[in-house]
């Protein structure tokens, strides 16, 4: 059992193209492609029958099968697969959208809302594309790019994961588990 | 599309750098290496990897635990605590394992009563 577990994570390659949004937009099955091989630490996915109800962050590469019910903290690429559902916030350097989304989409880097996808809220990225066929209802604000270029630069280098992966579990008892662990 | 092999071969797996308060519920096989606070119930094959760290009330059919838990444990079939697994927390489940190398503190609560019911429902799904 315990062999298994370590081959899940054993230093199998990452997905090809899997951290590249261009390559998975010109092949729609690509992100259901991904898992096998992305299995690995690069990428990770949340299959159909996952319920999460509350926060979720992470860094690594997300696709997302199931159902969120609550916020969405990421910092790197989040993709809602076609029959993925998500009711609350979304914040990610890239996002992509096949699935169904009730809430605000925030990207640092760009917003994809694929033919297939149902979007009710705002977005807020420098990059947004809307590709025909998407259902849409909402605002989308695009910051500056030059703003967003700067931002990034002040941001860059307290973007060590550790500040940025204490802020989604704030909450006292989340952040006494985080100390646990880190402690032995 | 091949969109339905994929997550449900592999089941899931809730990678390291994941962390997740509040419920989760799944009915596909399930390997938690991140931290999870709150809930989990879950009907098939859960596994708490070596990096997991999870803090909550687990509900599962059959449980695996080679990481660190606190809180109880409640399988239909089976719970395991693996070499290097660590749980803080009472077991109620008709078949209990702990290997040795494993760190539990808690009660243990086997109702055999349902063991040969709780294994042919498992060959059944599977």
């Amino acid at each position: 059992m315990a062999r298994n577990i370590m081959s899940v994570f054993g230093p199998n390659g990452r997905a090809p193209g899997a951290e590249n949004p261009a390559a998975a937009e010109a092949a729609p099955g690509a992100a259901a492609v991904a898992p096998k091989q992305g299995a690995a630490l690069a990428l990770m996915t949340l299959g159909k029958t996952l319920v999460f109800k509350g926060e979720i962050s992470a860094d690594e590469d997300l696709v997302l099968f199931g159902r969120v019910e609550g916020s969405i903290t990421h910092t790197g690429s989040v993709t809602i697969a076609l029959g993925g559902v998500v009711t609350g916030n979304v914040h990610a350097r890239t996002i992509t959208i096949r699935g169904t989304v009730e809430g605000d989409v925030e990207a640092t880097e760009s917003a994809t809302v694929a033919p297939s996808a149902v979007l009710n809220g705002d977005i807020v990225a420098p990059r947004v594309s809307i590709v025909d066929g998407a259902e849409f209802n909402g605002c989308v604000k695009m910051p500056p790019r030059a703003a967003a270029e700067a931002k990034k630069v002040v941001k860059a280098p307290a973007s060590a994961p550790a500040p940025e992966s204490k802020a989604p579990l704030s909450d006292p008892e989340a952040a006494r588990v985080l100390g646990e662990r880190s402690e032995p | 599309m091949d969109s339905n092999e994929s997550p449900k071969d592999d089941g899931s797996i809730l990678g390291p750098s994941l962390r997740f308060k509040g419920e989760l519920t799944a009915a596909e096989d399930l390997l938690i290496e991140g931290q999870v606070v709150g809930n989990i119930k879950h009907s098939r094959r859960l596994t708490i990897g070596k990096n997991g760290h999870v803090k909550a009330q687990i509900e599962g059919h059959i449980v695996t635990i080679a990481g660190t838990v606190e809180g109880d444990v409640q399988a239909q079939t089976s719970v395991a605590v693996m070499e290097g697994g660590r749980l803080n927390g009472d077991v109620r489940a008709p078949s209990v394992s702990i290997v040795d190398g494993a760190d539990f503190n808690g009660n243990v609560i086997m109702d055999t009563s349902k063991r040969g019911r709780g294994a042919g429902r498992d060959t059944e799904k599977r």
